[in-house]
């Protein structure tokens, strides 16, 4: 089982689409596949039409491992399944800091599903949390969407930093452009400093469209209605070249 | 994994969409399905009816070949471009897996035709999400309709899988489709159930039994004719040995004069069919053969099958002029009359003994002479020998087989069953032993020159060295297995069975140990 993680300490970048059309590509490639919705907004089950879980308002959530099993919603797609957004979520970062040995917890909650998935994809809190540093330890990689302006190079070069400062492996960490208007000069110049800069950013960029700002309509991964839109078909291309 | 079973509703008139809707107005979910074209099929089955009595239909539509299992599942692969009558014919898929393990010899023929719509349902709730999926399979014919639906649960929705299969319980009315679509499938078994009565005369038995057989043989007459499948000739023949075996085998019921004429009649019917048979085995063996020989060795063997293929052709046509002829039919009728009524058949001196005690003595007769010979057997007994044993316990199964309704079925196929390993290596010796000599025919009919004749006798001389060996290794494994027959536990199944008064005196052995010792007898290879 790999565990993906879709993280950005910063909001609007595009992370849950990615999460959502990247979960979709890896199911399509025929990879049993999990997205678990770790978002307090829970946008990725309302892209799948999936409700937050009523029984699941528990602070004990994480504990009892059986509830995270049995929370599991199959999706509309083939070898598709969802962990809908639990709003408890929002208390999370409150409960695992009150635990002992919180860091393990993650881990220990996906241990139920572990051989039912291929692939695990975590769309993550746009913060810098216990619950974001519980990610950090335990996913394989983080991939990390950048919108190519001042301010999220800003925040990527922050998030960095952060890993080395706690000892966390920056080598998880995987950037890829999102929102990318080649029309503008700033876009493609901060393109290129940041791949000067580091050598993990992911070939394959997600350009702006309107195709996937309209997801929210259809209620459905983009790449499911507009896979054949060049600006979808980016999500498809970059999960080939993540499981290169 | 919280997912409960799929769960399967048969409807009998079709799936009523917005009736169901009207049921679940209250429960936010709602069913909807897809607007699916309906198409043409036929219903597809062999003369035994192997899929229908399976418990599933086999339909071919142009959108695919489905096999739907009314109490199991539904396989689809896709329709075969060309038309096919073997399960072997089919391109790759799981329904040609499926129709090769339960009949792989037999051809499939059309059982009627049908109006097929497929469709997958949905079952959403309010946010239009799916929350379980209803496959279905409806077939019409005129007015008659037949749906078969199998829930699709999904994971985290049992509380929709539940309610639309409440819905289903409500409207499901079980029916079996040969019923409700009037569909004409074949009642033929080859194995057909048989009633006797323990106390009635053994003539009237023999009567019974023959008479079923007879029928069996009748049946195969259209198809064999016809030239539909191998398996027709087969059991044609298999039929009528049945007849001439019990005959035999019920010793004294039939007056000697009667039982000599019936067995040159069976003699003469089945002289023409011999070769027919034979050349099928081998062309229905033809990759066996040439996997069994190196490559260079193949184009001799085409040739080689070639011939047999003539052969083959030859003799059918000898087959179905026998069979056409009014000579045959009015032979094998006045046979069948000669038993339909017991009282018309000129008896033996045992034609009155009742039927049971006097199967199983004649059971347990043949089964000591079987014993007996079989412990002569060792590593220096002559081939000859080997072939008489399998005669012998031919003649034993048939008898058993022929006497099953008077005894306990469970018990008598568990016995069989015992017995089957050594029966079929004995075959296997038999038949490697028949086809070498076929081959050493074939060597002497077609004599020449040139290159052809100098691959044919390769590839024979490369086959009858595989065969040879073979036969050895099935040698090997008849000596190494002859225990089956006269083991104590054998034998402690056949007095269980057939040893009649010990069963009277003892009705209720109390262990197995005990009936060991009481058997021991047998056990001695100087029975």
């Amino acid at each position: 089982m790999k565990l993906i993680a879709c993280y950005s300490n910063k909001g609007g970048v595009g992370k849950t689409a990615a999460s959502v059309n990247l979960a979709y590509a890896s199911a399509l490639s025929g990879n049993r596949t999990l997205l678990c919705d770790l978002d307090p907004q829970g946008a990725s089950g309302f892209y799948f039409r999936v409700k937050p879980s009523e029984k699941l308002k528990s602070n004990t959530f994480f504990e009892d491992t059986k509830k995270f099993a049995e929370a599991i919603r199959e999706s509309d797609f083939h070898n598709l399944d969802l962990l809908p957004a639990n709003m408890s979520f929002r208390d999370f970062d409150i409960f695992l800091s009150r635990m002992k040995k919180s860091r393990s917890r993650l881990n220990k909650a996906l241990k139920p599903v572990d051989g039912e998935y291929d692939i695990v994809i975590l769309d993550c809190p746009p913060n810098i949390s216990l619950l974001s540093e519980n990610i950090f330890k335990v996913a394989d990689r983080i991939m990390v969407p950048v919108i190519p302006t001042t301010l999220s190079q800003r925040t990527l070069e922050q998030l960095y930093a952060f890993f080395k400062k706690q000892g966390y492996k920056s080598s998880k960490i995987f950037p890829f452009f999102s929102m990318v208007q080649q029309s503008k000069s700033l876009h493609l110049e901060i393109m290129a400093e940041i791949r000067a800069g580091h050598e993990q950013v992911m070939n394959t960029w997600i350009p702006f469209s309107t195709h996937i700002e309209r997801m929210g309509v259809h209620r459905a991964p983009a790449l499911s209605y507009a896979g054949k839109e060049e600006a979808v078909a980016a999500y498809a291309q970059l999960w080939q070249e993540i499981q290169v | 994994m919280n997912l409960p079973s799929p769960q399967i509703f048969m409807l009998p008139a079709g799936i009523n969409v917005k009736k169901i809707n009207d049921i679940l107005k209250d429960e936010n979910i709602t069913l909807a399905g897809n607007t699916c074209e309906p198409e043409e099929g036929t219903i597809l089955d062999n003369f035994d009816a192997a899929v229908y009595n399976s418990g599933a239909l086999l339909i071919q539509a142009e959108s695919g070949l489905i096999r739907v299992c009314w109490s199991g599942d539904l396989t689809v692969q896709a329709a075969p471009e060309s038309e096919w009558r073997f399960a072997r014919d089919l391109p790759q898929g799981p329904v040609r897996d499926l129709l090769l393990n339960l009949s792989a010899l037999r051809a499939f023929m059309p059982a009627g035709q049908v109006t097929i719509i497929r469709d997958t349902l949905s079952v959403l709730d309010d946010e239009q999400k799916t929350c379980c999926r209803v496959e279905s399979i409806t077939l019409s014919r005129g007015k008659k309709v037949w749906s078969w639906l199998m829930t699709r649960p999904m994971r985290g929705y049992s509380d929709s899988h539940a309610l639309i299969c409440g819905v289903l319980e409500k409207m499901e009315k079980a029916g079996l489709p040969a019923d409700v679509l009037k569909l004409r499938i074949s009642d033929y078994t080859s194995k057909p159930d048989i009633h006797l009565s323990e106390n009635a005369p053994a003539r009237t038995t023999l009567c019974t039994i023959v008479q079923s057989f007879l029928q069996v043989t009748r049946r195969n007459e259209p198809g064999l004719i016809d030239d539909i499948d191998t398996e027709f000739l087969h059991q044609w023949r298999v039929s009528l040995r049945k007849v001439r075996s019990v005959l035999t085998l019920f010793k004294g019921v039939v007056a000697t004069e009667t039982l000599d004429q019936l067995k040159q009649d069976f003699r003469d019917i089945m002289q023409d069919t011999n070769m027919m048979r034979d050349r099928d085995v081998y062309l229905l063996s033809r990759d066996d053969y040439f996997a069994l020989v190196p490559p260079h060795a193949h184009p001799g063997l085409e040739l080689l099958f070639e011939l047999l293929q003539q052969d083959r052709d030859e003799a059918f046509g000898k087959v179905t002029a026998m069979l056409t002829s009014k000579a045959y039919k009015k032979q094998i009728k006045s046979i069948q009359k000669l038993f339909e009524n017991p009282q018309d058949l000129p008896k033996g001196p045992k034609a009155d003994a009742p039927s049971k005690v006097f199967a199983a003595d004649l059971v347990l007769k043949r089964y000591k002479k079987v014993c007996k010979l079989a412990g002569t057997i060792t590593e220096k007994t002559p081939d000859e020998t080997i072939h008489e044993l399998r005669i012998q316990c031919k003649k034993l199964r048939y008898l058993i087989e022929s006497a099953q309704p008077l005894f306990d079925d469970k018990q008598v196929k568990s016995l069989l069953k015992t017995l089957k390993g050594l029966q079929d290596h004995l075959g296997s010796f038999n038949d490697q032993s028949v086809q070498q000599a076929t081959l050493a025919q074939c060597l002497d009919r077609y004599p020449g020159t040139g290159p052809n004749a100098k691959a044919l006798a390769e590839s024979i001389g490369a086959l009858t060295a595989m065969l040879y060996r073979k036969q050895l290794e099935e040698r090997r494994m008849i000596i190494e297995n002859l225990s089956q027959l006269y083991n104590p536990e054998t034998q402690g199944a056949f007095k269980a069975l057939f040893d009649l008064k010990r069963i009277a005196a003892n009705p209720n052995p109390e262990t197995g140990e005990q009936d060991k010792n009481q058997v021991d007898s047998y056990g001695d290879k100087n029975l």
